[in-house]
């Protein structure tokens, strides 16, 4: 058990961490190969594990918020909710607004609001009647199998990456993902005004210079910032050549020195990780 | 003075998203159309692309979502229109699940974009020979090295379903290595991993398109011209159009450089109200300590 616990993920690390490093110095067909077949198909479907391993975390964890009643769980019950109804909208390549659709769709949505409604007060310990489950359980059936017929099983897979213009999956993702998206990004704009005029104070010479660099760049990266400007010596200089000497000089060399570091600790990890020094990816602390 | 202040320090932040409110809405409404000079860093950009010789592939990275549309998306349509108006041939994909669709739209937009009179303005596009939509994979770098080795092996579909090894693009182009330019459009911190897994490994030049706040990490590669040119946030995209000429194709002012002007006014509006803040701030202290001296 410790072998496949412990030793064989760090071997599979070590040996695949290596494998990678040296096809990077061996440009032989044989390594080619070797790489196009790792990057083609194991890299691709391992990321793909991933991600639904990352939608079954997620869904564990509102699922989890939701049955033991905790703070906002309803939220997460809401959260559950949509994505039982994009996955559909994803799942069925349909045109919106077509009656059928509607028809078969709302029947789904319906039998499982009925359902989640069902499982909600049997978890709360109330007295749930039996034959509401089975009736919410055959709409969702008759919802699901409506849709089924109206589209022939010919596309009968997830059609999330492959959308049609005009599908339903597309008419959610332009009409409701794009702007709720777009407008919570948004909003930054006014909690960083507000969050600028409460908490940008020049209280030392480091938070001093912070707040006359971020002025500066903030006026210089705007239009309005080439036409204002100030005179040294009889020479013009606007504050869009003061933001961009600022960006390409202290930044760039600040950065840079980030970046360095950023990079030899990665290099740092990888070697931990590949000789088992490192071990939280296996979960647990060391 | 000092009861004005307090007022003044604790202000209600309703009132400051009102105020913000209305530095966004007027200059959208009645544009003040401020001039503005492209930079460097975008004029490189925007020279490498406009050096292509006609024919060359550009492989454009659609790595943003919706929440920057106004950065990323501007910018998308901007050199589409550029690489079809030099006779250049695009493979777009993204490396972000919510990039699928609104990268598809952008294409699309601007292959099928007519003037007032319904005229296409490139109607010679051909899907397969002259553009190609190959849509979202999961992997991020795994699918940089991929593509690397074989657009095909990583891409065996389009976004519509249809066999790739069948267009005649990828007849010619079988790899990231035929490809003569990069641009990646990003939102996220995928333009350094196209550096290291793609540019520098293959040897194609790139450029970026990112958003205004992460463009600053990025001068490090423009100064190493790892990054040919840099065009960061809603500014660059706005110099950007300028240089292709956006507002003659489009017949109206766009987007980005639409947005300039609410952009100006709200900076201008943040580091004023960060200059009434400190000031009324040392006004306090200084009252504080005089308070405390006596």
């Amino acid at each position: 058990m410790q072998f496949l616990k412990r030793r064989l993920p760090i071997l599979i690390a070590f040996c695949a961490g290596l494998a990678l490093w040296a096809q990077f110095f061996i440009p032989s067909r044989f390594s080619q190969e070797a790489l196009e077949k790792f990057t083609g198909s194991w890299a691709i479907i391992l990321a793909g594990c991933a991600l639904i391993l990352g939608l079954l975390s997620a869904i564990h964890h509102h699922w989890s918020k939701v049955s033991l009643h905790k703070p906002g769980w309803v939220y997460s019950l809401i959260t559950l909710f949509c994505f039982g109804c994009v996955v559909l909208a994803g799942w069925f390549p349909y045109q919106p607004f077509n009656w059928q659709v509607i028809a078969a769709s709302g029947l789904a949505v319906i039998g499982m609001v009925m359902l989640l409604l069902h499982l909600l007060k049997r978890m709360q310990g109330q007295v749930a009647n039996r034959g509401t489950a089975i009736g919410a359980g055959l709409i969702t059936v008759l919802g699901i199998l409506g849709l089924l017929v109206i589209n022939p099983l010919q596309r009968f897979y997830f059609t999330a990456v492959t959308i049609k213009e005009g599908s339903l999956f597309d008419w959610v993702f332009q009409n409701m993902f794009v702007p709720l998206d777009a407008t919570m990004f948004s909003l930054l704009a006014f909690f960083i005004a507000s969050a600028a005029f409460r908490a940008f104070r020049a209280r030392s010479f480091e938070a001093t210079a912070l707040l006359i660099a971020g002025c500066i760049v903030m006026i210089g990266r705007v239009p309005l910032g080439e036409q204002l400007g100030f005179s040294i010596g009889g020479t013009d200089i606007s504050f869009a050549s003061v933001a961009s000497w600022i960006l390409n000089n202290p930044n760039a060399a600040a950065q840079r020195g980030i970046l360095l570091g950023v990079l030899l600790s990665m290099v740092a990890i990888s070697l931990r990780i590949m000789f088992g020094i490192e071990r939280t990816y296996m979960g647990g602390a060391d | 003075m000092q009861r004005f202040s307090e007022i003044i320090l604790n202000l209600d932040r309703r009132i400051i998203y009102a105020l913000v409110f209305i530095c966004v809405f007027f200059p959208l409404i009645k544009p003040l159309e401020l001039p503005f000079t492209p930079t460097q860093e975008v004029r490189d950009a925007f020279n490498d692309v406009e050096a292509l010789d006609p024919g060359s592939v550009v492989l454009i990275s659609c790595d943003f979502g919706p929440s920057t549309i106004p950065e990323n998306y501007t910018m998308l349509q901007a050199l589409l229109h550029q690489c079809f108006g030099n006779d250049l041939r695009v493979i777009v994909l993204t490396l972000v699940p919510a990039g699928a669709a609104l990268g598809n739209r952008g294409l699309m937009e601007a292959v099928k974009f007519a003037d007032d009179q319904g005229q296409l303005r490139y109607p010679d596009l051909e899907y397969g020979v002259d553009y190609v939509y190959l849509g979202y994979r999961p992997g991020g770098t795994a699918v940089m090295l991929a593509i690397g080795q074989s657009f095909t092996t990583a891409f065996p579909r389009d976004y519509e379903q249809t066999p790739t090894k069948t267009m005649p693009l990828f007849k010619e182009i079988s790899a990231l290595g035929d490809c003569q330019y990069i641009f990646d459009i990003a939102s996220v911190g995928y333009p350094e991993y196209w550096v290291s897994y793609a540019s520098e490994r293959e040897n194609v030049p790139l450029s970026v398109n990112c958003t205004a706040v992460s463009a600053a990490q990025y001068y490090p590669y423009y100064q190493s011209r790892q990054f040919r040119g840099l065009v960061g946030g809603m500014k660059g995209a706005a110099e950007y159009e300028k240089l292709v000429g956006m507002e003659e194709i489009l017949g109206r002012l766009p987007d980005a450089t639409k947005g300039m002007d609410a952009q100006s006014v709200v900076h201008i509006f943040i580091v004023i109200a960060i200059i009434v803040a400190n000031f009324f701030y040392f006004f306090q202290e200084r009252q504080r300590a005089k308070g405390g001296a006596r």
